[in-house]
């Protein structure tokens, strides 16, 4: 297994009428060729904005990526060109999007759509691509694939659009597949379906997969590995074993926590996201205010992620500072 | 079978049922169905109204003075002009010059207006402004009142008065269009054509404009209707076409002095435009309410 896919000190911001506002702070994330990543935090930690900068398609402006680096198969993709890029999504890096109920023109059948893809970037003639169109539907396990071809994608339900969504990311070869929380908007007995689907395209197509999603249970059970983070920032990454079992980063645990949800955990939950927001200077811990079990150290100077283990890397104080679980240094309640 | 013949028959029934629907909501819209009748009548006319017309030769020039200002009899169904030329194969011959000309600048005003209106949408910035701070300076005007300075500049004929109307038309559907492309151009399944290597040139064609066609659709069909109203407007202004044309505007505007004596000469004229911009409108409502799944009747 080589390193194929690495993220190193990458900066994102957007510019607003507030001024500069750094919204992806990542200093080291890397995938192995055939693995499942997973990233897990709440909305607007920033999973998605680290989706769409791999692919470069964020909105710019507002948002410019500061600094860092992207390698891909050694080429760092942010120093490429708009025209080499273009070559690498779809054919290289492919990306399923969160609502599969817009994500499909609705003007085109999904035959269609999925054979204008490949002809353009395959160049392949109608039948072949007609063929293949079939083939990709026959892939993502559709029932009754001659008709699907001509279905409109109004006439398909959530999850079967979500299957044509996955099936027209694949048609071009993709290596790595960014799935943006690719179960939201459909239920349970879909998701378990797609991530199924999913999981087994993997295996089959011998392709990486960075899973993202806000649903805890669903990314550990998909992922080899997971990173957690929380506002822009990896605050833990290890494989998922080690995160189940044993998470060290407060945030980390309160998120493994909450499954099952029970009655006192929810009161807790929302009792700790009503805590007011202190008044810390920019240096301490972003996860300062919600923490409880943050030290005096936390203040001050905000952690850098440390490494427990070969794998298991996590960004809180309470690593490098060997003091863990000494009750009386904690200054929270 | 072979497995082509069957593909294909499984493509023609498919054909077939879009059809059908078609038709099935055609018949609901009762009112556009028969806008819809009276339209495919008029073109038939207009392509046949040379061959129908019992006095061909009164179309244009010819003149017999004996016979004028004859009322409609069963030799002259509609009566006869000043000059005594039968009414009926001049309003005819007009269905054609009105139904071409508005359909000719119609044609030319969404060849113009709707790519310049795509790419102000799309690539917006300075291209977007450039595009539409022309476009406002044409639409700052009232549409008659430019397409008649147009026409007056150009000096009066029948192509002026055409070209005159595209110039006063055009803006309109880059309008028309640019908003769309907007809005359309923020909705997933662009971000999701991008995201998988589309070149923009593509989702430009292939996502953007089908999506925003049925605006267009509905706003062209209703111009047929006005266009032809506002080329009769001109051509009674004597902006348009000039004598012997037999254009509608213009035989309203020479029977003028005859409408005391001769009702029928500026009646038969006026109807034709009359069914003619109304069927056009009927249409436009129609197709809106067929295109706009919030309105469609089921």
């Amino acid at each position: 297994m080589s390193n194929y896919f690495e993220i190193k000190d990458l900066k994102v911001s957007f510019k607003t009428s507030e001024g500069v506002k750094n919204v992806l702070d990542i200093d080291k994330l890397n995938l192995y060729k055939g693995e499942t990543l997973g990233i897990v935090g709440e909305s607007g930690a920033g999973k998605s904005v680290l989706a769409m900068s791999i692919l470069r398609i964020l909105p710019s402006p507002p948002a410019f990526i500061e600094s860092g680096k992207i390698i891909f198969k050694d080429q760092d993709l942010l120093l490429l060109k708009e025209k080499e890029m273009q070559k690498i999504r779809g054919k290289e890096i492919s990306m399923i999007f969160q609502d599969p109920m817009s994500t499909l023109n609705p003007v085109f059948t999904v035959g269609q759509q999925i054979m204008n893809v490949v002809r353009h970037n395959r160049h392949f003639n109608k039948e072949d691509a007609e063929k293949e169109a079939l083939r990709m539907i026959k892939l993502v396990k559709l029932p009754d694939v001659k008709n699907t071809l001509h279905k409109y994608p109004h006439e398909l339900s959530g999850g079967q659009r979500q299957r044509i969504i996955i099936a027209i990311a694949l048609s071009c070869g993709a290596e790595l597949l960014i799935a943006d929380e690719p179960t939201r908007n459909v239920d349970v007995t879909i998701q378990a379906g797609i991530l199924k689907l999913i999981d087994e395209l993997r295996k089959e197509l011998r392709i990486s997969v960075l899973f993202i999603a806000n649903n805890v249970n669903l990314v550990f059970i998909v992922s080899d590995k997971v990173a957690v983070l929380y506002r822009g920032k990896i605050i833990e990454v290890g494989t998922s074993q080690e995160l189940g079992v044993e998470p060290i980063h407060p945030y980390t645990r309160r998120l493994l926590d909450i499954v099952p949800p029970t009655e006192r955990k929810i009161k807790n939950l929302i009792k700790v996201n009503l805590k007011e927001e202190i008044e810390v200077d920019g240096s301490a811990c972003s996860y300062f205010c919600k923490c409880e079990k943050r030290i005096e150290i936390c203040k001050k100077n905000s952690p850098i992620l440390t490494k427990v283990s070969n794998t298991h890397w996590v960004n809180c104080h309470r690593v490098t500072v060997r003091e863990v679980d000494n009750e009386s240094s904690s200054i929270s309640h | 079978m072979s497995k082509k013949s069957i593909y294909f028959n499984v493509l023609m029934k498919q054909k077939l049922e879009t059809l059908k629907e078609y038709l099935y909501l055609l018949k609901q819209n009762k009112l556009t169905f028969v806008a819809l009748i009276i339209i495919l009548f008029l073109v038939i006319i207009a392509i046949i109204a040379p061959i129908i017309a019992p006095f061909p030769s009164h179309i244009y020039g010819d003149v017999n003075p004996q016979d004028k200002l004859l009322a409609p009899s069963r030799v002259y169904f509609l009566g006869t002009d000043e000059v005594g030329r039968d009414l009926f194969s001049r309003v005819l011959y007009g269905t054609r010059i009105s139904l071409l000309g508005s359909l000719i600048a119609v044609g030319i005003g969404l060849l113009i207006g709707v790519p310049l209106g795509l790419m102000a949408g799309f690539y917006g910035g300075f291209l977007d402004e450039f595009i539409m701070r022309i476009v406002d300076m044409f639409l700052s005007f009232p549409p008659l009142l430019l397409a008649m300075a147009i026409a007056a500049f150009l000096g009066p004929s029948l192509q002026n008065a055409i070209l005159a109307l595209i110039i006063s038309w055009w803006p309109w559907y880059t309008r028309l269009i640019r908003g769309q492309v907007v809005s359309i151009k923020e909705r997933e399944f662009v971000r999701a054509a991008h995201a998988i290597g589309t070149p923009s040139w593509q989702i430009m064609l292939k996502h953007i404009l089908p999506n925003c066609i049925s605006p267009i659709m509905v706003q062209a069909s209703m111009d047929l209707g006005g266009i032809i109203l506002t080329l009769a407007a001109l051509s009674f202004l004597g902006l348009g076409a000039q004598a012997p044309t037999p254009e509608w505007g213009l035989i309203i505007n020479t029977s003028r002095t005859y409408f005391l004596k001769a009702w029928w000469y500026s009646t038969f004229p006026g109807m034709a435009i009359f069914i003619t911009v109304l069927s056009f409108n009927l249409l436009g409502d129609g197709l809106r309410e067929v295109l706009d799944p919030k309105t469609k009747k089921y």
